[in-house]
């Protein structure tokens, strides 16, 4: 017992003071706080929204007129006739039929706010729950139909079916490629400093830049090499989605698109990589603090996740509300350029790449010869 | 070749260097010895331009290792850390590729016969004893043509008979291609057997400095060692 209390004691005492240990342990803390402040806000925002909206409404069934009733408690505020006007002030536009009955079909006209509205609204599905409930009749029979507008236009379901598409592309480039570049980061910085390399590297003609430059471009590749596999995998897991989406129940069919466009997909990936690019200068950085691999592994993405929580929130919340953070635009971009806002696009291109140039300089004027090796900064 | 004028250095209050003075010429090597913390380690890297120093200066090779033109040097100096160890999933003989590659030197024969790893060479390194690791670290930096060898430790670990090898390695260097040697070591065995002068460095200040033989005599002391302990208490 007293061999095993002092191993026991010593481990505590040993990791308890581990400033690595305390970072990470503070870190995953406020990452969690932050991600729940950032969903609760979106999930707010969401809900809000959601408690104003239109029902059109102009001589429907008594069936009708007892799912507008219910409707009105979710929020609805009634009219007789749909204008797209009606979408500047309300996220979403219900369209009650005169010959209203179980099954129903329901038009509703969308603002298109990101993801979540171009999927139908929950206050529907609930609305008619409650009515089969009180008549008796087995609820599910309401075939919501989405007519998503942006800036006054109606997307067609192609295009709905890009957005979607292009949705999931770009959020997995926004929160996965920075996660992976990362981690192959906190890898490639940290074996270094387990391994004691940087004196020998760096007592060669290898310069302190020139080291940085090589960490960076072999970073992205190894990221590159990781985001390519899983790619695949991703294309597998939304195939099969869309064979769950495509069944006769789903209020909405979704198809994954494959024909995105070269001139799509260019802007995303090179907003990637610039992003990319600035969170490996950083990842770089942080892991030159860390003595091994392992605590780089864990103490970089607790400083690198807290940057991608809007992407994260950026499923749940419009879009135009956090279009403006440099992490979220690859999605930004890819909706600007489906609606050839090119403007927009070349806009958050020049910001993000701005941002890898003043990241990768930033980095390579802090990390000199000394900085590496003894942890200080140019003596001046 | 190599030379340190009052070399000091601070890492926040700590005084690491207080004034080092030392030299090496073509064809010499010469003995760093000293407890740990000495500053022997911290001598090395300012004269392989990885620290600058707090005050006074080091020159290798004509140029000072504060200035840009020791960037040029580096091609000539040949640094092995205390530490370092060669990367796991490397084999040894991608790492002497890895080492003959910054310098841009292609001499992997003469490496692969002076490391004595022989066949093992082909394996991957974390299949390495720590002896093997060393043992391929100063193979690879012998071998890419330095004029200056700063070498901290490089028998750490090492069994005795490669030790030997290593030595013999360091000393025929030095003589056959007229290099400076800096031989940091704690095995004053070793520093006596192949060092043709010797600083003993205390707490950041030389000693006292000379031949093995001046050092035994000025003592008068069987070996070097205890003419380092010697020189330690009358210096404290």
């Amino acid at each position: 017992m007293g061999v095993l209390s002092a191993l026991i004691v010593k481990d505590l005492r040993e990791i308890l003071t581990s400033r690595y240990f305390l970072v990470s342990l503070v870190g995953g803390f406020v990452a969690l706080v932050a991600l729940g402040a950032v969903m609760g806000a979106s999930i707010r925002e969401t809900a809000t929204g959601m408690q104003k909206f239109a029902v059109v409404v102009n001589n429907t069934t008594d069936l009708g007129m007892r799912f507008v009733e219910k409707l009105r408690l979710y929020g609805g505020e009634l009219y007789t006739s749909f204008s797209p006007d009606l979408l500047r002030q309300y996220s979403y536009v219900v369209v009650v039929p005169q010959n209203f009955t179980f099954p129903a079909r329901v038009e509703v006209y969308a603002r298109y706010r990101g993801l979540m509205s171009v999927a139908a609204p929950s206050a529907l599905n609930a609305a008619a729950a409650e009515v089969a409930r009180e008549v008796g009749i087995p609820p599910r029979l309401l075939n919501v139909t989405t007519r998503v507008y942006i800036d006054g236009a109606r997307l067609t379901e192609a295009d709905v079916s890009v957005l979607f598409s292009l949705f999931m592309l770009s959020w997995a480039f926004m929160i996965v490629v920075p996660l992976l570049v990362a981690a192959t980061a906190a890898v490639a910085m940290g074996v270094e400093k387990e391994k004691r390399t940087f004196e020998l590297i760096l007592s060669t003609p290898a310069t302190p830049n020139a080291l940085i430059a090589a960490k960076l471009v072999s970073s992205v590749i190894l990221a590159l090499i990781q985001f390519a596999v899983m790619a695949v995998g991703m294309v597998i897991y939304l195939s099969n989605v869309v064979v769950i989406k495509t069944s006769p129940t789903a209020a909405q069919p979704f198809t994954l698109s494959i024909s995105l466009s070269p001139s799509l997909l260019a802007p995303i990936a090179l907003s990637t990589l610039a992003l990319s690019i600035a969170v490996l200068a950083l990842s770089l950085l942080v892991a030159t603090r860390t003595e091994d691999v392992k605590t780089a592994q864990s103490v970089v993405p607790s400083v690198v996740l807290p940057l991608l929580l809007p992407a994260l929130a950026a499923l749940f919340a419009p879009v135009d509300a956090l279009e403006k953070y440099p992490f979220v635009h690859p999605l930004a971009i890819a909706t600007a350029a489906v609606f050839g806002r090119w403007d927009k696009v070349y806009l958050y291109l020049a910001v993000d790449w701005a941002l890898a140039a003043a990241a990768v300089i930033a980095v390579s004027r802090l990390m000199t010869a000394e900085y590496l090796v003894a942890g200080g900064r140019r003596r001046q | 070749m190599i030379r340190a004028v009052q070399l000091q250095r601070r890492f926040g209050r700590f005084e690491a260097l207080r004034g080092v003075s030392l030299q090496a010429a073509q064809g010499e090597v010469v003995g760093l010895v000293g407890p740990n913390g000495a500053g022997k380690t911290t001598t090395l890297r300012v004269l392989a331009g990885l620290l600058k120093p707090s005050g006074g200066y080091a020159e290798v090779l004509g140029a000072r290792t504060d200035s840009p033109e020791f960037r040029r040097v580096k091609r000539w100096l040949a640094y092995l850390p205390e530490e370092v160890m060669p990367y796991d999933n490397l084999t040894g003989r991608a790492f002497i590729e890895f080492i003959h590659g910054l310098y841009g030197v292609d001499n992997m024969k003469e490496a692969v016969e002076l490391s004595g790893l022989g066949p093992h060479v082909d394996d991957k390194i974390k299949t390495y004893s720590k002896g093997m690791r060393r043992r391929l670290v100063v193979a690879a930096l012998l071998t890419v043509g330095a004029r200056v060898l700063l070498l901290d430790e490089p028998t750490s670990g090492v069994d005795v008979l490669h030790a030997v090898e290593i030595r013999r390695a360091v000393k025929e260097y030095a003589r056959g291609r007229g290099a400076a040697v800096m031989y940091s070591s704690h095995n004053m065995l070793e520093v006596q057997t192949i060092c043709d002068r010797v600083y003993f460095i205390d707490r950041g200040v030389v000693v006292d400095s000379g031949t093995p033989a001046e050092l035994l005599q000025r003592y008068g002391a069987a070996d070097l060692e205890e003419a380092f302990v010697k020189a330690l208490r009358r210096h404290a």
